[in-house]
């Protein structure tokens, strides 16, 4: 049997998952938390073979942070992330923190066995992108690179110099990309986009 | 009869003598500001022609000599004058488009912006027109030095009505609503004399503008205000969502399984069949009995407390965890933090913790039971993310690595609540 430590922060979505992995009769659960910061002292108690980490998770602790910890410390063990966020920097930051594997929670729950199952024989699975957002007359896939990095941080309220600060580039250069993305969506002003790419999880400030 | 030839011919004599006079005095200036030669040549031929005329003039007065006819004199005297009074209206036009100090003054009064200069001395030498005007307000009298100025522009006259708008610089607000701008300086003429420039610039306009920006700027820094409390609540609301669409997953099997217990019943269906009704039950009924089944979710140090008793680690705490909850939190995650570094390094069985509130402060010291570290510790991917937390509220860490480790957060935790 694999032992499996669960990380979600949602009792309901937790619960549920949890009864869904141990009816399959190949996975037990070793453990359930709410709180990503947990996982380690979890892994540190007793051998664990796969860990599906949540990315929001109890008092803003993040699943990234806690999946590089355990890399850090246990690199045989699989670690699964997974998340209803459509953030598209996600993608890029569970590589990062060394996941084998990355499962959007929207779909079918059954396909999650499917994806476990496929991680525990080597098999990384990673979906294609981020599922495409509609923000305005455009899809979040439209957008450059750089013009998701000015999103975010939009998203935090920064100013232009601020965001220009951080980013190592001229105040007009923010400028530039803000406006085309109020062209590309047909907004008309860059505080409806921001809300609006934070209503549909474009964009998860803080993690 | 009056009109005698010899007191018409006298007459004559002495138009033609104030002519050459006036001609002289117009050849000086003519020659002093370099007027051209040919010109110059030309008007004293006349000029002698003039004199040698006078003479002839004189002369023919029928008392002393040579005899002239009256017409010939007249004639010669008028045309004589033809060339002076051209000479004349020509070097007037030329003067009024030469320097001098009145053009000046005229030039200055006439500028939109104030302007007045001061000698070493701080005597004012000349003053526009708005200058004037300004000093006069803001001085509460006339303009006597450049040091009453300065002292007035340092605090306006009591009573004046004037206020000064920018800290830094010299800018003021004036009764009627004109925003101005004072600067100073100093400049040297080529001859060596030095004068004090100081120049008043009208920023009325720029400071109204500045206005507006400041109202929209508030305007702006509260929709941010609004933005970042939205930012805060998204992640919730998110996850609010989560737990609908779980709920509703939930409500949707056991919907499912009324409506297959149902045909089953309503059609009669053979036995076989209610056997997998009856696991449908079973599915969605243990998921309803799993979720009730949970206790409360324990308080984050309880958890804590459990877990790191499960991996070999008593944790001590001698004090009170404070009420404000994100103190609280952050504390139990330096406990957690140093739990996993303890056990993993240390080889602790045993965690202690001292916490203490001192003003509004909360402080906690953790240290613990295991190995003494042989190097001293490196902040790395926890510790750091924890100082980051920390400071992030407002608190601050300390790590020392000899003689035993420890660790100690203080954490601003409201009033103290004992």
């Amino acid at each position: 049997m694999t032992k499996v430590l669960l990380v979600e922060d949602q009792k309901m979505a937790r619960e549920y998952m949890a009864g869904r992995i141990a009816e399959s009769g190949r996975y037990t659960i070793a453990a359930a938390l709410a709180n990503a910061a947990l996982a380690e002292m979890a892994c540190m108690r007793e051998k664990i073979d796969l860990v599906l980490m949540d990315v929001c998770t109890e008092h803003d602790e993040s699943g990234f942070t806690a999946a590089a910890q355990i890399r850090k410390h246990w690199p045989r063990m699989r670690i699964i992330i997974i998340t209803s966020m459509a953030d598209c920097s996600f993608l890029e930051k569970a590589r990062k923190a060394g996941a084998d594997s990355f499962w959007y929670k929207e779909l079918d729950q059954d396909d999650l066995l499917n994806v476990m199952d496929r991680t525990m024989n080597g098999e990384p699975v990673w979906p294609a992108g981020t599922p495409a957002v509609q923000l305005g007359e455009a899809v979040s896939c439209e957008f450059t690179e750089k013009e998701i990095e000015v999103l975010r941080y939009l998203a935090d309220a920064l100013s232009y110099a601020e965001i220009a600060d951080r980013m190592g580039v001229s105040v007009p250069a923010v400028r530039f990309h803000i406006s085309n993305m109020l062209q590309k969506t047909g907004y008309t002003s860059k505080n409806k986009l921001a809300i609006d790419a934070i209503n549909k999880r474009l964009i998860i400030p803080g993690f | 009869m009056i009109f005698t030839e010899e007191s018409v011919k006298a007459a004559a004599a002495v138009l033609l003598l104030i002519i050459l006079i006036m001609w002289m005095v117009l050849l000086t200036l003519k020659i002093r500001r370099g007027g051209r030669f040919r010109t110059l040549v030309m008007d004293t031929v006349l000029f002698v022609f003039g004199l040698v005329f006078l003479t002839i003039l004189t002369d023919s007065i029928p008392e002393y000599g040579t005899p002239l006819p009256l017409p010939a004199a007249c004639a010669v005297t008028v045309l004589l004058c033809v060339p002076l009074i051209i000479s004349y209206l020509r070097e007037e036009k030329k003067t009024s488009e030469m320097l001098n100090a009145f053009s000046i003054k005229e030039a200055i009064d006439d500028l939109p912006d104030g302007a007045a200069f001061f000698d070493t001395n701080g005597v004012p030498v000349l003053c526009n027109h708005v200058m004037y005007r300004l000093a006069h307000i803001i001085c509460g009298g006339s303009l006597k030095s450049l040091k009453s100025l300065e002292e007035a522009c340092r605090k306006p006259a009591a009573g004046s009505g004037v206020k000064r708008i920018s800290p830094k610089r010299m800018t003021f607000l004036f009764p009627d609503d004109t925003a101005w701008y004072f600067s100073r300086e100093d400049i040297s003429c080529r001859d060596g004399r030095k004068y004090v420039q100081i120049t008043a610039s009208n920023v009325t306009e720029l400071y109204e503008k500045k206005q507006e920006l400041l109202a929209v700027n508030e305007e702006l820094a509260d929709v941010s205000k609004r933005m970042r409390s939205m930012v805060r609540n998204v992640t919730a609301i998110a996850r609010e969502e989560e737990i609908l669409a779980m709920k509703m997953r939930v409500h949707d099997e056991i919907g499912s399984s009324v409506l297959a217990t149902r045909r089953l019943l309503v059609q009669q269906r053979p036995m076989e069949e209610a056997e997998s009704v009856i696991a449908m039950w079973r599915k969605s009924v243990g998921l309803l009995c799993r979720d009730s089944e949970i206790k409360e979710e324990s308080s984050q140090l309880l958890q804590l407390t459990e877990q790191a008793r499960e991996i070999g680690l008593a944790i001590h705490l001698n004090g009170r965890m404070p009420e404000d909850r994100e103190a609280s939190y952050i504390l139990t995650a330096a406990l957690r933090e140093c739990a996993t570094n303890a056990v993993r390094h240390a080889e602790a069985s045993g965690l202690y913790a001292d916490l203490s509130r001192k003003d509004s402060m909360v402080t906690i010291v953790i240290t613990n039971d295991g190995k003494v570290p042989e190097n001293s510790i490196l902040e790395g991917g926890g510790l750091s993310s924890l100082r980051r937390r920390v400071e992030r509220a407002g608190g601050t860490m300390r790590i020392q690595s000899m003689p035993v480790f420890s660790l100690t957060v203080s954490l601003p935790a409201g009033e103290d609540d004992e």
